[in-house]
């Protein structure tokens, strides 16, 4: 089960995280990476055959914000926003100053009709750095919903 | 008083080429029609990878227009293209989507087939104890084996044809061959991943979209960033008349004519925009020669990239009308460095449903297919560079819709539109 403390901890930084993301303050998503921090996002076919290839990846905190400005000024689509639901937190042993942990996701995305649609189902893979300030060293977001229905613009 | 209708381009007159009617978009009856003259009609499907079904009884279910088949691999090592429907009542004889078998059954009544088609096996065949079973039916277990359509294997590549009269792939590749075999050269492929998109458009569109040289410096603003295409560039189109083409850039001179995209207020190139991590747009040596972006169609399921050191497939299934699903195979070589193929990997970022490069495409069609609905007879105009169609030679120059009117020429050609 994880100390409840620990899974506090990654639970209010997977709650900030998913935030950013639906208040459409996407350049606090690097931030919450450490520097070295690594971001994937699978499609679970692959992951489950452990082939490579992700949507998207960043080896560090510079290559996501490349991303960031690349969303807003490069990459052309219908505006949207997305709405994240987290659940299912687990944490596990605390090692050296940091945790595994595991997490459930549903996206929404809505366009601006008001029509909402299911856009991302999947599992968070993430091992947190804790600290005062406590960041992802590392996320693996698996992603079931693996035929994209249409495109997917903002990182989940 | 109702406003003046403009000029009706449906049906569609003949002889014009600079003009191409919604219609062929949004009509059901059109998709149907398709169907029988283009994806059961004297062209090549693209199946899959060799890559994919490595030894015996290894299997992927896939679809060419709206039936569905199995990629297989029998014994003696040859692969096969087999209608996906028991020979008894229809139903899907393999209903995973890739896996490995020795037998082929059927959930339904455990009819069996080999991984060739051959039916073997059919439950109480001589019925029970003397009553039912086939006894007394002329039954033909060879005319009852699944349907098994033309192949044709490219350097790993897998085509099926429902017809005998398609011509050999290499004579209906014609010009695009030289530059598939460059991918595709004869070297052990290896499957990186695959990603998958449901775009809400009809099919066509995607295939305008890789032979249209004109929007991919003006929508695409990181390969305009980068120099990866712009259309002051160096490089060609080419059309040939199975409807397969080619859409290349060359690196050398992408620097040249900057000036002209800043004059005309172009919005897609950015001054001074520089990535915080330029490893990304790192390109590694790969293929000798000076290639950006190598695009080829092959009419009517399947279009290959080139993008810096990516290398992947793009399957175009269509679903209905207004939908069809695009499926990206990664690739790389089994005998890539590992350096290389972390670079394949990480330019997977390039493409694909988030791509840099291929996001908004997918938006610009579903815009399209959005902007035509309720139209009565109004046209897309396609006359960029003219309204000559060429075939097998290509144009040198990347401000032209000359793929286009080649592609439309030829579904008109099958279609009898």
């Amino acid at each position: 089960m994880g100390d409840p403390t620990i899974r506090c901890t990654v639970e209010d930084l997977l709650y900030r995280y998913a935030e950013a993301l639906d208040d459409g303050e996407l350049e606090r998503w690097p931030a919450m990476f450490l520097e070295s921090g690594q971001y994937r996002l699978i499609p679970r076919e692959n992951h489950q055959r452990g082939l490579p290839v992700s949507l998207i990846l960043c080896t560090s905190r510079a290559m996501m914000e490349d991303r960031v400005v690349a969303i807003r000024k490069a990459c052309v689509y219908t505006p949207h926003v997305c709405r994240h639901l987290h659940t299912n937190v687990r944490v596990g042993e605390v090692e050296a100053g940091h945790v595994e942990t595991r997490a459930n996701y549903a996206v929404y995305r809505t366009t601006e009709d008001g029509e909402t649609v299911l856009l991302s189902v999947g599992h968070v893979e993430a091992r947190v750095a804790l600290g005062p300030e406590p960041r992802f060293e590392r996320m693996d977001v698996v992603y079931e919903t693996f035929r994209i229905p249409g495109l997917l613009v903002y990182p989940i | 008083m109702p406003t003046p209708s403009a000029e009706s381009f449906w049906p569609w007159p003949e002889g014009d080429t600079a003009h191409v009617p919604y219609r062929v978009f949004t009509d059901p009856e059109l998709f149907q029609r398709e169907q029988e003259r283009i994806f059961q009609g004297p062209t090549w499907s693209y199946v899959g990878l060799e890559a994919e079904v490595p030894e015996e009884g290894c299997f992927r279910t896939t679809h060419i227009g709206d039936v569905p088949v199995i990629l297989s691999r029998s014994k003696d090592g040859q692969v096969h293209v087999l209608i996906n429907r028991c020979s008894h009542r229809g139903a899907l004889v393999l209903h995973e989507a890739c896996g490995q078998h020795k037998r082929f059954n059927c959930v339904y009544h455990q009819w069996g087939y080999d991984p060739d088609g051959t039916l073997r096996a059919v439950p109480f065949k001589n019925g029970v104890e003397g009553h039912g079973g086939y006894c007394g039916v002329d039954m033909d277990m060879k005319a009852l084996s699944l349907r098994r359509l033309r192949v044709e294997v490219l350097n790993g590549l897998v085509f099926a044809s429902f017809r005998e009269d398609t011509p050999p792939l290499r004579e209906y590749l014609g010009g695009v061959w030289p530059q598939l075999t460059r991918v595709f050269d004869g070297r052990k492929l290896q499957v990186l991943g695959y990603l998958r998109q449901r775009v809400r458009a009809n099919w066509k569109l995607y295939f305008e979209n890789v032979k249209d040289p004109y929007h991919a410096g003006l929508l695409h603003l990181f390969v305009a960033t980068f120099g990866l295409f712009r259309s002051t560039q160096r490089g060609e189109t080419l059309a040939e008349p199975s409807g397969c083409g080619h859409l290349v850039s060359y690196k050398g001179g992408a620097e040249e004519h900057r000036e002209e995209y800043e004059q005309q207020g172009i919005t897609t190139y950015q001054k001074g925009y520089r990535l915080r991590a330029p490893e990304l747009m790192r390109k590694l040596p790969d293929f000798r020669d000076d290639i950006a972006v190598s695009i080829q169609t092959i009419f009517p399921s399947l279009v290959i990239h080139r993008i810096s050191n990516s290398i992947a497939t793009r399957h175009v299934l269509p679903r209905d009308v207004n939908d069809f699903d695009l499926i990206w195979t990664l690739l790389g070589y089994a005998d890539d460095t590992v350096e290389l193929r972390n670079q394949r990997i990480l330019q997977a970022n390039l493409v694909g449903p988030s791509g840099y490069i291929s996001l908004e495409d997918v938006e610009a069609l579903e815009i399209v297919q959005r902007g035509i609905q309720g139209e009565r007879g109004d046209a897309a105009f396609v006359a960029l560079g003219g309204t000559q169609v060429q075939y097998g030679e290509p144009e040198r120059d990347l401000a032209n819709e000359t793929a286009i009117r080649g592609f439309w020429k030829t579904w008109r050609t099958l279609m009898g539109v």
